[in-house]
């Protein structure tokens, strides 16, 4: 699924950031098996605001069409929390 | 002997590298523009060792050596020895960020420079329990890694300017790890650019060849014959992408060797603060709190001191008209020179508040958080959230308003902000808007004084500002096309209390560039000013042996162009007494009341106010009042629209670098202004 469809508060891994992206986002951070959350949304829906990793990160909507995530579910969650 | 060394200062942003700049240097340092463009170059002496003098040069900062910016393409260049020859590079690293910070560490060591890791805020790291094993870092990468704080702190290993450049020479001993020839990167084309120039570090090379668009137009090393890089564009760019990523696994494996424990971030401090700020409601109540609280500020207390200064000024002019014996230098410099002078200084109240405020939302990290909501509401103009300070700025002063432009990355962008500021009704209009809004606009209220006609006006007058900036900024768009990708790719840093040495650093940098650079313009157009307007020809020197002002006003020159451009402005309902004051804020708009004021003050019996002098004034052709509604209307349109302020282009030319823009922004907001005034007067009369 693409980061775009992550709905607020939400937890993902992220698969690829495509080679359509700038340099930029992947040199702030955005690589294969980094984890990201959905933290809020300015209003009008774009930017949004992520945490990815251990960065605060705000991104063009239009940005995030590109990144494709694997949502983590809370059940996963919660078993890392454990160990 | 005394040897010299110079060495750049490189990094992420929010890492605290100009803290530490201006920790190591204290006051020994220097502020100019690098050649051409107006990223500023920052240069300070480390306190000699021994005999050893370090000059420490405070590059922007930079997520990467790949430029993605005006501020990122300067450390490319300067990197690559085209702003001068150095000694090596000190990076700087936020410990709680070093994942991210190393990327453009790892870059700069595979140019085989002599380099310095000094990881900052280690007072956060005790603090926060992250630990660090610098030792293990300092022995994989093979270079001298010290841990710093910009506020002291028992950590801070260079609180001793001895220690830092001990690591400096030792860096220069030391053989740092490369990683690029591991990577295997290389295209058909890339391979060819090797073999053609032996001995030259790869890295190096590699950055020419995939960077030639950025560094194009420079002058070029020993490098030449760079092949073509659009014919490979996709493997290249793929390659870049690799290199990104080849990169983190390497700097991960060194934090792992290192044991880096950094504690768990969700939830933090700066997340539960964002959730309130970044509310869809409450966030944008707080963000125009904070406005209306920093513009109020603004104005009230910086009024004083500016009440203040512009006594001292008319003081001093008088005490020299007094003083020194009458003639054309004591008229220069009583009322030439001194008057312009105060009207420069007379701004650097307004430009300390406004440039603390912007200062401090900077240093807290505040700003990040006002360019996330107002992004998507500036962009369909072309700009982006980072141009509303600039624009709410601008209802101070356009001066001060364009060098906060300086925080848009996005050259295009930046252009455009700075372009379109002039627009937003500025603190010099608002004594022309009273005074006309007094004379033409009837007082008139509803709903028992609530609303009231003479207010809307004004109001009107404000919203046209702002419709203008942002119309123009939606044509402009069309014009001005970003060179880098204008979507927002944004860290958000974490809130922190501000540092005062910086804000006090930045205050004077700003203060100062603002006294020396648009200074010396204004001083000098209100001298030519004072000439025009004093003197003339044989009839104004007539006028002046009868001792009448006004029509000594008349006959000098600037009267003669009064009267000249006279049927120029007939169309939109003004006269030759309303061209000279046109003419004279052609230099500042207050001027305005002022002209008007000497113009009227030799009629009547001097107990009439300026008010009513100007609204009995009538025109000897037609036998009406001058100033009817159509005449005041057609005026406020043009004071809102016109670039009537020499100040602001002055700045202009500073900031762009050329008389272009200026030159274009006066020929359209002119132009404009005088369409709009003569549809409006041919309309109302």
């Amino acid at each position: 699924m693409k980061l775009s469809e992550l709905r607020k508060g939400e937890k993902a891994r992220i698969v690829a950031c495509g080679n359509k992206l700038p340099l930029k986002l992947l040199e702030m951070g955005c690589l294969q098996g980094r984890e990201i959350q959905f933290l809020y949304a300015a209003p009008w829906g774009s930017p949004r605001y992520y945490r990815m990793g251990k960065d605060y990160i705000a991104l063009d909507r239009a940005l995030t069409e590109h990144i494709e995530i694997r949502k983590i579910h809370e059940a996963e969650t919660n078993l890392a929390a454990r160990r | 002997m005394k040897r010299k060394q110079t060495w750049l200062l490189a990094g992420n942003p929010n890492t605290g590298k100009t803290s530490l700049f201006n920790k190591w240097t204290g006051l020994r340092k220097k502020t100019g523009n690098y050649p051409g463009i107006t990223v500023r170059k920052q240069t300070g002496n480390l306190p000699p060792v021994g005999r050893l003098q370090i000059t420490l040069w405070d590059l922007p900062g930079a997520y990467s050596i790949h430029p993605h910016s005006p501020d990122e393409q300067v450390v490319l260049e300067t990197l690559l020895g085209r702003n001068g020859p150095f000694d090596g590079v000190v990076v700087v690293a936020d410990v709680q960020h070093l994942r991210k910070n190393l990327l453009l560490l790892s870059e700069i060591m595979d140019l085989e420079l002599p380099v310095v890791l000094v990881i900052n805020m280690c007072d956060e790291a005790a603090r926060k329990g992250i630990r660090i094993d610098t030792q293990v870092i300092e022995k994989e990468w093979g270079i001298p890694v010290l841990s710093a704080s910009a506020k002291n702190h028992t950590c801070d290993q260079t609180a001793n300017p001895q220690t830092l450049v001990d690591a400096m020479q030792r860096a220069r001993q030391m053989k740092a790890r490369r990683f690029f020839p591991h990577y295997k990167l290389e295209t058909a084309n890339f391979r060819q650019f090797i073999q053609a120039h032996p001995g030259i570090n790869t890295y190096r090379l590699w950055l020419l060849y995939t960077e030639q668009k950025a560094l194009r137009g420079k002058a070029s090393g020993p490098e030449k014959d760079i092949p073509p890089v659009e014919s490979e564009y996709n493997a290249v760019k793929h390659r870049l992408h690799r290199e990104v990523v080849l990169r983190y696994r390497d700097i991960g494996r060194l934090l792992r060797k290192a044991h880096v424990r950094q504690p768990e971030m969700t939830g933090s401090l700066t997340e539960k603060i964002d959730r309130i700020l970044l509310h869809p409601v409450l966030g944008i109540l707080i963000f125009l709190l904070v406005m209306a609280g920093v513009f109020q500020a603004v104005f009230t207390w910086s009024a004083a001191p500016m009440e203040w200064i512009d006594r001292q000024g008319l003081h001093l002019a008088m005490w020299l008209r007094n003083s020194l014996p009458p003639g054309p230098l004591t008229g220069l410099l009583a009322d030439g020179l001194v008057p312009g002078l105060t009207g420069v200084l007379m701004f650097v109240p307004q430009i300390t508040l406004l440039f603390l405020f912007i200062g401090l939302l900077e240093e807290t990290g505040y700003m990040s958080r006002i360019v996330f909501l107002t992004d998507r509401l500036l962009r369909p103009f072309g700009l982006s959230g980072k141009a509303v300070v600039p624009l709410l700025s601008g209802t101070a002063c356009a001066v001060p308003a364009v060098l906060a432009a300086r925080t848009v990355e996005n050259a295009a962008q930046r252009l455009i902000t700075m372009l379109v500021t002039p627009f937003v009704t500025c603190s010099a209009r608002l004594p022309v808007y009273a005074v006309l809004i007094g004379l033409v606009i009837p007082q008139r209220s509803w709903l028992g004084g609530l609303i009231n006609l003479q207010g809307l006006v004004l109001m009107g007058l404000y919203l046209l500002g702002f419709g203008m900036a942002l119309l123009s900024a939606w044509i402009l768009k069309h014009f001005i096309r970003p060179g880098y990708p204008a979507l927002l790719i944004m860290e958000m840093p974490h809130y922190k209390p501000p540092i005062w040495r910086n804000l006090f650093h930045t205050l004077w940098d700003n203060v100062k560039a603002f006294m020396l650079g648009a200074g010396k313009i204004i001083v000098a157009f209100s001298i030519i000013l004072w000439f025009l307007g004093t003197h003339g020809g044989e009839r104004f020197r007539q006028a002046a042996r009868q001792g009448d002002p006004a029509l000594q006003l008349e006959h000098s020159y600037l009267g003669r162009m009064g009267k000249a451009i006279e049927p120029a402005i007939r169309p939109l309902g003004y006269d030759w007494k309303i061209g000279i004051a046109l003419l004279s804020s052609f230099a500042a708009r207050e001027v305005f009341v002022s002209t008007l004021s000497t113009i009227y003050s030799v009629q009547g019996d001097g107990r009439q106010s300026l008010m009513e002098k100007m609204r009995n004034e009538t025109d000897l052709r037609t036998g009406r009042h001058v100033f009817s509604l159509a005449t005041g209307l057609s005026l406020l349109i043009f004071y809102a629209l016109a670039m009537q302020c020499f100040s602001t282009l002055a700045v202009l030319r500073q900031e762009t670098g050329s008389w272009k823009w200026p030159a274009l922004v006066f020929g359209y907001m002119t132009g404009l202004a005088y369409v709009l005034s003569l549809a409006v007067y041919q309309f109302l009369s």
